[in-house]
């Protein structure tokens, strides 16, 4: 049986600007994360590393994450298991400047528009990995070029492309697109994909397609929540894989879900409901409802989130506009009363994506009348 | 308890109060701070209110109070004043009259905040402090106290509703300018855009017009990725083309190498055919050759067969001329030996002694002679003649007897040679078919016979040397076999396995399938390799062509940044741009809240205003005065009173009617100036001054009834009608002395901070 490590989508260098202050840091955490993989792969006994594309966000990546990565892949090669590795969208051998210029920390790189084959001796047996670099203007239809050699051993197919139900498949003319058919039509053991950030492993195509996304080695923006990892896979000649996600070291998004509001007293109380809810070690996206008593501010509770589990991400879907203090003052005689008796006549003439921003406009208006 | 703001505690290094120190009781009575003239009255409630409100050092009238307030002593100017605000909270504030600054200090919490103090000043620090001052005593702004709940002396009765109180805004209807400025600001971080959606835009862009700047970037940057994209298309479209014709070229060139095999195979097993039909008629020429030589062998072979002892040695000839020779010589030899034994006998050899005596005879002679002759040379010369003579009869002698031996020898010799020939005869005779026939006279019929003998032995040679020759030939073209017979069998074999072979390649051929080729190419191999050769040609062509528009592809069409990462960054801008606009837009609906709320108010601010006074009046008067009416302007503001309208003056109302009423404007006109809830204290300076003993007590039970909902300070010099209405002074100051202490007791005092 061989075993390979199989990743993509790393994006070192991504600004992740969604993590917002935190972003920096989350970017060395997704570096220090990435250094850890000679590790991970001799924790898992990896025969092979696969990275099928986007290790890098951008076609120039700085000079120390670059540095990075090809101290990691040597470390990896010292450690005798092979490193092979596609390009991404990301970071496109198409440009005139890309990472993949010069040598890469001895990984075995696939620069060519049509498949080539690398063929290794590992201590798991024969390994046959094909691959491509994909330039639609070199060759329009790569996926027809593959041709199993008829060797003994495990034969992978490397790519870096989107499949039908993926984002990428209507941008540009730069993603490679891989019809269903195209990749049962792939005569191999496995297909190491990339590009789709979710996890997707093989029993999750159709019959007969034996590929696998291993989904984004770390969230890259809000919207990627779960563990964040790579797949190790395990794999015979003519057998199916048995794939096992592995999450990595930089910490995920847990989606918390709907924080129900109504009878909390005050924000502390809020900040106990949500850490109930929060797992430790991971980054909470919150997503708060019900009528509050009190005009929560979503912001403070953000920064509470992001001192408490280094990140935090609130959607504030709360109605306190509706709360029943908020009858109180309306029906006082001050500028607070108008503001809340406008508001809501305002919140009730709405469309819906406004009603929100009237609704928090509330709270901001009466934080600032200091009607707390 | 009433909820209004209260002075607790004061201490001053103001004017005359130089480290004095004032406690204000609590309580629902009003303070009373008494005293006469010069005692310092006036400046301490002044003190109170300045160190909350300061001095606007740009006004002049200010600037000669404030100098007129140094302390007499020469210390600097300050003063501290403790407050509880409406909700309960303690707070000091400390004034620098000297510098403008205060400090805020929370007595409950120990918050401190100092800043600038300067009520006219537009800094951060002052407009602060306003927000707090606002926040603790209800107003911010002097001249709105003053002309509300602070009665200056004989002021009240010039109390009169006016529109200006209307239209005062800072520091009124709660916190909305602050507020308004707070969301702006908040908004002013976020855009440069106007809050209001009027007026013009800062020039300084803001997080949205720097988003907006970067996604404009962004989206040039995709273009030039796209357009790179664009320009790649012809080049694209070229390449495609040489690769498409590439493709067909492989496919073509497939399809020839797929039929090439058949057709060599073909080729193949026809040449295979040919090569085994030359090869069987090579093997059937040295077969039909060698069966010949063998036949012609055997023809001569019985053609040469003679007995055995008829045969002729091989050198028989060369034996016939030893023979003749050794016949010859044996003539020779016994003509020798007859001659040798005809010549004479040679016993009579004359002896020896002959030739002494011949000697001696000569010697006597001589002897004689000389004798004779006496001459001893004729006796020399006889010697000498006798032994010449002796000497050549011995010569002659020896001759004889040399001669005699020689022949002897001859003879020996002679018949040794005969001897020896004739053993030599016989030993050539040896093998020679009646050899003892054999003669010179016979030589030449035996010479003949030996030559037809050997014709026929050279006949047989030949024909062996032929078989030999064609079982080389044979044994070349099918090597294994040594002699005729066993290499006629191996061709016999080899014959028929060529025929086997043969047949067996004929039925190959015809096995071969159908050959797939061109239209325009002969199904033949060199027809075949001659259009693979021109495909081949073409297809090298085509590849350098693809190989130069692949690296204009790559020189030419290649972008320097990728697309798709770039709309992810856009998207990531996008999202952080639409948040920033949405906050912008939630802040901008937050101003528009407060100011239009705001507005509609301050539609009602009269109504407001007018309440505010009714319910003061019914406080103070227990509905005796009021309601106040003022359906249109308030300068024709009217009161109800006994169920009629009557005008704010006096008459209509009695003296201590229009005391309440008036106390009530100030009082209501504060509490709708102030923020909500709170109630500035009500300051009153000689309030009773020239009133008789009756008002002044209706005016008292005005002011008790103030008291109880919120502090009430008066400040009077009319001890004697304090003493008329029961009333004790709370604070009773003395008439002061220039740079005299007060006398001791006459306040309580606690020491100035």
């Amino acid at each position: 049986m061989l075993r390979i490590l199989h990743l993509a989508d790393v994006h070192i260098g991504a600004s992740m600007s969604a993590f917002g202050d935190v972003a920096e840091a989350r970017r060395r955490s997704l570096l220090d994360a990435f250094r850890q993989l000679p590790e991970l792969a001799r924790r898992e006994g990896a025969h092979a590393v696969l990275v099928a594309g986007d290790v890098f966000d951008r076609p120039e990546p700085d000079p120390e994450s670059r540095a990075a990565v090809a101290e990691t892949f040597a470390r990896i090669v010292e450690d005798g298991r092979p490193v092979f590795v596609v390009p991404g969208n990301h970071d496109s051998s198409t440009l005139l400047r890309h990472p993949w210029a010069e040598p890469l920390g001895g990984a075995r790189v696939f620069l060519g528009p049509t498949f080539e084959r690398q063929s290794v001796e590992t201590a798991g047996g024969p390994l046959h990995v094909y691959g491509l670099a994909y330039d639609l203007g070199r060759e329009d239809s790569p996926l027809s070029t593959f041709a199993r050699a008829d060797l003994p051993g495990v034969h992978v197919v490397l790519l870096h492309g989107s499949v039908d139900f993926s984002p990428h498949w209507k941008i540009g003319r730069n993603a490679l697109r891989l019809p269903i058919e195209a990749l049962a039509a792939l005569d191999c053991d496995y297909v190491a994909l990339g590009d789709y950030h979710g996890f997707r492993p093989p029993e999750r195509f159709r019959e007969g397609v034996r590929a696998c996304y291993p989904g984004s080695f770390a969230a890259v923006d809000v919207s990627e929540t779960g563990p964040r990892g790579y797949v190790v896979a395990e794999l015979e000649p003519g057998g199916a894989a048995r794939v096992l996600h592995r999450p990595s070291a930089v910490p995920h998004l847990a989606d918390v879900g709907d924080v129900d509001l109504g009878g909390a007293a005050d924000q502390e109380e809020v900040m106990r409901r949500i850490a109930e809810r929060a797992v430790p070690g991971t980054l909470p996206l919150v997503r708060l409802t019900g009528v509050p008593d009190f005009p929560v501010d979503s912001d403070v509770i953000a920064r509470r989130l992001v001192e408490r589990f280094g990140f935090g991400r609130v959607i504030d879907a709360s109605t306190y506009y509706a709360n029943a203090r908020l009858d109180r003052i309306a029906e006082e005689d001050t500028v607070a009363a108008h503001v809340v008796r406008l508001a809501r006549r305002r919140i009730a003439a709405a469309a819906d994506d406004d009603k929100a921003v009237v609704e928090r406009a509330l709270r901001i208006a009466l934080r600032a009348l200091e009607v707390t | 308890m009433s909820s209004g703001v209260r002075f607790l505690r004061a201490n001053f290094e103001y004017g005359c109060h130089v480290g004095e120190g004032f406690e204000l009781p609590d309580g629902e009575s009003p303070i009373v701070i008494a005293g006469p003239n010069g005692s310092g009255k006036t400046t301490l409630i002044e003190a109170l209110v300045r160190t909350l409100f300061g001095f606007d050092r740009r006004s002049m009238g200010d600037r000669d109070r404030l100098a007129a307030r140094a302390p007499w002593v020469g210390r600097r100017c300050r003063a501290s004043v403790e407050v509880r605000g409406a909700d309960g909270g303690l707070w000091r504030v400390r004034r620098d009259f000297d510098d403008g600054g205060v400090e805020v200090e929370s007595l409950d919490t120990g918050e401190r905040w100092s800043g600038d103090g300067n009520p006219a000043a537009g800094n951060q620090e002052a407009q602060e402090y306003r927000r707090r001052l606002a926040a603790l005593f209800g107003l911010a702004d002097i001249e709105l106290y003053e002309s509300t709940a602070c009665i200056s002396q004989g002021q009240l009765l010039d109390t009169r509703l006016r529109e200006e109180l209307l239209q005062v805004e800072s520091g009124g209807y709660g916190n909305v300018e602050d507020a308004l400025t707070q969301v702006a600001k908040a908004h002013d971080a976020l855009t440069a855009r106007p809050i209001d959606g009027e007026g013009r835009s800062k020039p300084k862009p803001r997080k949205l017009e720097t988003a907006d700047a970067e996604i404009e970037r962004l989206v040039s940057r995709i273009k030039s990725a796209d357009a790179v994209l664009s320009w790649r298309a012809p080049l694209e479209q070229e390449l495609h083309a040489l690769q498409a014709r590439e493709r067909e070229l492989d496919a073509a060139t497939l399809r020839l190498e797929t039929a090439l095999g058949p057709l060599n195979g073909r080729r193949a097993l026809e040449a295979r055919i040919e090569t085994q039909r030359e090869r069987q008629a090579a093997i059937e020429k040295a077969r039909h050759r060698l069966e010949r030589a063998v036949r012609q062998l055997r023809a001569v072979e019985d053609a040469v067969a003679v007995p055995v002892e008829e045969r002729y040695p091989p050198d028989f000839l060369e034996r016939l001329g030893r023979l003749e020779w050794i016949w010859n010589r044996q003539s020779e030899l016994r003509v020798a030996r007859d001659n040798l034994e005809a010549e004479p006998r040679l016993a009579d050899v004359p002896r020896p002694w002959l030739a002494l005596a011949v000697a001696a005879a000569i010697a006597g002679i001589g002897g004689i002679g000389a004798a004779l002759s006496g001459s001893a040379a004729m006796a020399l010369g006889g010697v000498a003649l006798a032994l010449v003579a002796g000497t050549a009869l011995m010569l002659h002698r020896a001759g004889r007897i040399r001669r005699r031996d020689q022949t002897l020898h001859r003879k020996r010799v002679v018949y040794e040679e005969l001897d020896r020939v004739t053993a030599e005869l016989e030993k050539e005779l040896v093998g020679i078919p009646r050899g003892r026939t054999l003669s010179i006279a016979t030589l030449d019929e035996r010479r003949r016979a030996f030559q037809a003998q050997r014709q026929a032995v050279e006949k047989l040679g030949a024909a062996r040397a032929v078989l030999e020759e064609e079982l080389a030939d044979a044994s070349r073209t099918l090597p294994g076999g040594s002699t005729a017979e066993e290499v006629l069998a191996l061709c016999a074999e080899a014959s028929e396995q060529i025929r086997t072979d043969i047949a067996r390649a004929q039925i190959e051929i015809r096995e071969l399938a159908a050959i797939d080729l061109p239209p325009d190419v002969d199904p033949t191999p060199e027809s075949v390799e001659a259009a693979l050769a021109a495909r081949r040609a073409e297809r090298r062509r085509l590849a350098e062509e693809a190989r130069v528009a692949e690296t204009r592809l790559l020189q030419e069409g290649t972008g320097q940044e990728s697309a798709v990462a770039l709309r992810d960054e856009l998207l990531a801008a996008e999202e952080a741009r639409a948040a920033v606009d949405r906050e912008a837009r939630v802040h901008e609906a937050a101003h528009a809240l407060i100011r239009d709320a705001y507005e509609e108010f301050r539609e009602h601010d009269q109504d407001r205003l007018v309440a505010a006074v009714s319910q003061a009046m019914e406080r103070l008067t227990g509905g005796a005065v009021g309601p106040l009416e003022a359906p249109g302007s308030l300068a024709d503001a009217a009161v109800r009173l006994h169920g009629r309208r009557v005008e704010l003056r006096s008459p209509p109302l009695s003296y201590g009617e229009l005391h309440a009423a008036l106390v009530a404007v100030r009082l209501g006109a504060s509490d709708f100036h102030a923020r909500s809830g709170i109630r500035p204290p009500m300051i009153v300076d000689e309030p009773f001054a020239y009133l008789d003993i009756d008002r002044a007590r209706e005016l008292w039970s005005l002011l008790c009834a103030a008291a109880r909902e919120r502090q009430v300070i008066v400040v009077t010099q009319e001890t004697l009608t304090l003493d008329a209405l029961g009333v004790t002074p709370d604070i009773r100051l003395e008439r002061r002395v220039t740079g005299a202490a007060p006398p001791a007791g006459t306040s309580p005092s606690v020491p100035v901070p």
